[in-house]
């Protein structure tokens, strides 16, 4: 205003500024006067002349474009990678540093500038509201970065980048360089870009993926080097200690987002393009055990899709046929031993989880494959099943199912742990407690379970009858740890009320003796019918006059304890000690109530031989308990001379005719070291009796039936939630509802489905014959 | 030749001394329990009215509660009375 | 036959009421008293709403004569009654049968104990009928229909004279 509109103008004011502009790119010295002269000269002139903005703009950038031409002169002059590198990184790095301080004279030039290439900017200044630091959104910074990437950077970045990889090549290969001009150069790459949105373009597109390249040529020759050189085993270290030292490369060359994409590119090289060859190396190494070898290769598998699944599968594959093999190899010693097929089991087990355990860091899917493989192992049926009757037609034949017999052993094995055997005396109370645990353990990869249940249950009840428990503690703790995992509530509630019918028995027997003056040698034990295995079937018997004497007194008493009760005994559970007086000697004698009707019968004729019809009328026992209770006294596998004499000779006991003879072996004794002894005490109920012999074939059946009751009530349990479903999803359902008790069989489902049908329970829809809808 | 028993442990279970086979209310039978327990036994024990007929107590005690003028036996409509023994 | 009551005892799915009826659903299919019988597709259905026919007995002034009865229970059976009317196109025209089928019963309200069963509130309207000397409308009909709720147990009965 104070001064001339021609002092204003561009012409005018202009020439005079210029060389500091120059001076300025150059990295020369400007006085502060100078510099605040620019300052004011490119406002005056942005101000006052209508075109001087254009007008030193496009000076402006005339003289950048100058300069640039003259660094690219002397950085092409260099022939040699690292020498032309190095000059290059002087001459970025200067530029760069100006590109910081000349922009900010020409303030009033972006001020007016930007008004009319608003519409460029216009779009990212309005999306984001926030103001960008103005070194960011100059003009003259912009337009320094932009033209040194045409007039230099676009001429030269493929030999930048040769050279650059050609050092990375050359430390790979173990020869050091100048590290810092790779680093120089990304920097180049990073700064240059003046795409505010993504600053890293520049660098990604050209550098990183330059670098990529380089890295996957470098390694796809040398993997295949390596491994025919060396084999796979030895590749496979190369391979983990590339992956590595690329890991650490990258850290010093490359921004952060590029760690990802190399170490992909690595992986893919060093491991997926290896996939097959590596694989092939799993099942050996897993049969030989190298956990060393396989902890690496799950290392480096893991990194890379589809690699882990086949090593899932190796694993599984070989623990079943590691496992069947070991079982088959050892089928004469565990198939009649079930402490020597659980130790087997367990043995098993520890191989192979300190296998996942070392090789697999205890990976989670390894541990499904390893748990997977010993469900197979555990209900396989090749070597010994069980047969159950999966349903009696009406004609009586039977179709049956075969199952493991991996949980009647288990139970045989339990049951071994808590009697008073050579097995839990030999063993520690902690030792019988950890193998109980084991029990456990492999009881969880049992699929039907409900036959274990009811084999502990027979056992139990067997050991609580007989008081024969090594300890009453320890079979306590096992009901609660039964409960622990998992098995049904109903179940171990009824084996807790097993424990709490003797306790309360115990009492009983207390109070009847200071009730009664008579025999204190009797004992009762009363059981709730409910809770205790086999309790449905009672036989009859003739009982000693002694004992038939005394049954009235106790029911007397227990009626009195408990009216509206009245006992109903189960005498092939009773069982007693007799006193057992010949010429020899005299002996105490453990025995079941069977035998001990049957001794009886020669109390008042000592000497007489009886025949197997008389004894029949005597003790009032059926058939095949006379037979069986009768073989045990002729043929018990313990005694060198038995209690009885029989003639004929028989095989077995279903030789036995009505006219056989049986009669006392009055020189019956009880033979240690050879010589017969004058006293002693023997116990011959072993393994006998507390069943008859029509409850142990029903004892499958009921297993079978117990299946269907459950099936039932799970398919209505399930169905009164659902109100509608269809099919498949009530199996589904069906089968989670029941996997902790067994595993039901398709054909049961649909046989329970239209029986459910048939009763009412529920009905098939009309429009849709599989979706079934709860009825009531 | 002489047997002589030293010790005898006899074993049995008990059941209801009931006048029917089944309970009036529930239908279910004396053997088993009332639909609402899961063991039978002591559980869910069976209960005597003065007039001699017989339910499982919680069967009866729930139909007695139901009803907040009459207390009958649902079997012979007597007033009932539980049976203490 | 074991297999159901053992069910029945042991079901935890079912509820108490719900495996009272399927008992006697059961043994009225299997074992129907003379004269009654149940309409299996209408509880095949619902198993809370029975449809039940009954004949009317030889020798009676209903002989020839066929109707229909509806049983609704609720969850509280058999501790609460059920709700029992004729219905379909013969209601039965007797002093204690209104013409929209609701029937004038103790047994029913009242005098309903748990002891009784579908079958012997059958048999107890089939006698009901039986003893009828002359078929006619209860007196109060006209009114009573016209006023009355719709469930039969909502009456506040007043029980006619039982020797009719």
């Amino acid at each position: 205003m104070l001064k001339g509109k021609e002092q204003c103008s561009f012409e005018d004011v202009w020439p005079q500024k210029r060389p500091i502009v120059l001076k300025l790119l150059k990295q020369e010295t400007v006085t502060q006067q100078e510099w605040q002269d620019l300052f004011y000269s490119v406002h005056l002139v942005c101000l006052w002349d209508e075109k001087g903005s254009a007008k030193i703009y496009d000076c402006l950038r005339d003289d950048i474009v100058d300069f640039i031409v003259q660094a690219q002169k002397r950085v092409l002059v260099q022939r040699e990678d690292q020498a032309l590198l190095k000059t290059y990184i002087i001459e970025w790095r200067k530029f760069f540093t100006q590109s910081n301080y000349l922009p900010l004279p020409f303030r009033q030039l972006e001020t007016s500038m930007q008004g009319k290439s608003s519409s460029s900017n216009h779009t990212s200044s309005s999306s984001n509201p926030q103001k960008k630091p103005a070194s960011e959104e100059s003009i003259v910074r912009k337009l320094m970065l932009d033209s040194w990437n045409q007039h230099i950077f676009k001429e030269i970045k493929d030999r930048l980048q040769d050279a650059a990889m050609k050092i990375v090549h050359a430390e790979r290969n173990g020869d050091a360089f100048d590290s810092q001009l790779v680093i120089g150069v990304r920097e180049s790459y990073v700064n240059l870009c003046s795409n505010i949105d993504d600053k890293l373009e520049i660098y990604r597109e050209n550098f990183e993926a330059a670098y990529l390249n380089a890295t996957a040529a470098f390694y796809r020759l040398k993997a295949n080097e390596q491994q025919q050189l060396n084999g796979v085993q030895v590749f496979m270290r190369y391979a983990d200690t590339k992956l590595r030292e690329e890991e650490a490369r990258a850290q010093r060359y490359l921004e952060p987002s590029s760690f990802h994409p190399l170490a992909q590119c690595c992986v893919n090289v060093l491991i997926g393009d290896h996939l097959t060859t590596l694989l092939a190396e799993c099942a050996p190494l897993i049969k030989a055990g190298e956990t060393d070898r396989l902890n690496l290769m799950f290392r480096l598998l893991d990194r890379v899709q589809g690699g882990v699944e086949p090593m899932l599968r190796d694993l599984e594959n070989h623990i079943v046929s590691a496992g069947l093999a070991d079982m088959l190899s050892a089928a004469d010693v565990i198939t009649q031993d079930s402490e020597k097929y659980v130790e087997r089991l367990l043995e098993l087990f520890r191989r192979f989880s300190t296998l996942v355990k070392e090789a697999f860091n205890d990976d989670p899917r390894f541990l499904t494959a390893r748990d997977k493989a010993f469900k197979t192992v555990v209900n396989d049926t090749t070597v010994f099943k069980l047969e159950l009757p999966t349903a009696i037609t009406a004609r009586g034949t039977k179709v049956t199912t075969p199952e493991s017999k991996c949980p009647e052993l288990l139970a045989n094995y339990c049951d071994m742990l808590l009697r008073r055997t050579p097995l839990s005396k030999r063993l520690t109370s902690e030792q019988i407690e950890s193998r109980l645990k084991d029990v456990l353990l492999v009881l969880k990869y049992v699929s039907n379970k409900d036959v274990f249940m009811r084999y502990h249950k027979v056992h139990l009840t067997r050991r609580l009858i007989l008081d024969s428990s090594a300890d009453s503690e320890k079979e306590e703790d096992m009901v609660e740890w039964l409960r622990e995992v998992g098995m049904p509530a109903d179940y171990v509630n009824k084996l807790a009320r097993m424990f709490q019918d003797i306790k309360v028995s115990e009492d009983l027997n207390a109070q009847f003796r200071s009730s009664t003056s008579r025999h204190d040698a009797i004992n009762i034990k009363i059981l709730n019918a409910g809770a205790w295995a086999r309790c449905s079937e009672r036989v009859s018997v003739s009982l000693p006059l002694e004992l038939e004497d005394y049954i009235p007194d106790v029911e007397e008493f227990y009626k009195k304890k408990h009216s509206g009760r009245k006992l109903q005994w189960y005498h092939h559970m009773s069982n007693g000690t007799i006193t057992f007086v010949n010429n020899v000697g005299r002996f105490d004698l453990d025995v079941t109530t069977f035998q001990m009707a049957v001794l009886f019968a020669w109390n008042q004729r000592p000497m007489e031989k009886v025949s197997y019809e008389n004894l029949r009328l005597a003790t009032e026992l059926p058939d095949p308990e006379l037979r069986r209770t009768l073989w045990s006294l002729v043929a018990f596998p313990k005694l060198k001379r038995q209690l009885l004499l029989m003639d004929p000779v028989c095989q077995a006991p279903k030789d036995f005719a009505e006219n056989s003879l049986f009669w006392i072996n009055q020189e019956f004794a009880i033979i240690k070291n050879g010589k017969p002894q004058r006293r002693g005490k023997f116990n011959l109920i072993g393994r006998l009796q507390l069943s008859t012999e029509r409850s142990q074939q029903e004892d499958n059946q009921s297993i079978v039936q117990l299946r269907i009751l459950r099936t039932q009530e799970a398919i209505i349990k399930i169905m009164k939630m659902r109100k509608r479903l269809n099919n498949a999803a009530l199996q589904a359902e069906l089968i989670d509802i029941l996997k902790n008790m067994f595993l039901p069989s398709k054909k049961m489902i649909k046989e329970q489905l239209e029986w459910l049908i048939e009763h009412k329970y529920m009905r098939r829809d009309d429009d849709d014959i599989n979706t079934f809808i709860y009825m009531a | 030749m002489k047997v002589k028993i030293k010790s005898w442990m006899g074993v049995a279970t008990w059941r209801w001394i009931a006048n029917d086979e089944n309970c009036g209310i529930c239908r279910m039978s004396f053997e088993n329990c009332c639909p609402e327990c899961s063991l039978p036994g002591d559980d869910c024990p069976l209960v005597w009215g003065a007039c001699s007929h017989c339910f499982h107590m919680h069967c009866i005690v729930k139909w007695l509660n139901s009803q907040p003028n009459s207390q009958q036996c649902p079997m012979c409509r007597q007033n009932w009375k539980f049976n203490i023994q | 036959m074991s297999l159901v009551s053992k069910m029945e005892s042991k079901s935890s799915a079912t509820s108490p009421s719900e495996r009272r009826l399927h008992k006697e659903l059961l043994a009225l299919i299997k074992e129907p008293p003379p004269g009654v019988k149940v309409d299996v597709d209408s509880v095949g259905k619902n198993l809370q709403e029975w449809k039940i026919n009954i004949d009317g007995v030889e020798g009676t002034l209903y002989e020839g004569e066929h109707f229909q009865l509806l049983f609704k229970f609720n969850n509280k059976y058999p501790f609460d009654s059920p709700e029992v009317t004729f219905i379909g196109s013969n209601i039965p025209v007797h002093p204690h049968v209104y013409s929209n089928g609701h029937i004038c019963l103790s047994i029913l309200t009242d005098d309903w104990s748990p002891a009784l069963s579908v079958q012997s509130v059958c048999l107890s309207i089939s006698s009901m009928l039986s003893s009828c000397r002359e078929k006619k409308r209860p007196p109060d009909n006209t009114l009573y229909v016209k006023t009355c709720n719709k469930n039969p147990k909502k009456t506040k009965w007043w029980y006619h004279d039982d020797t009719v």
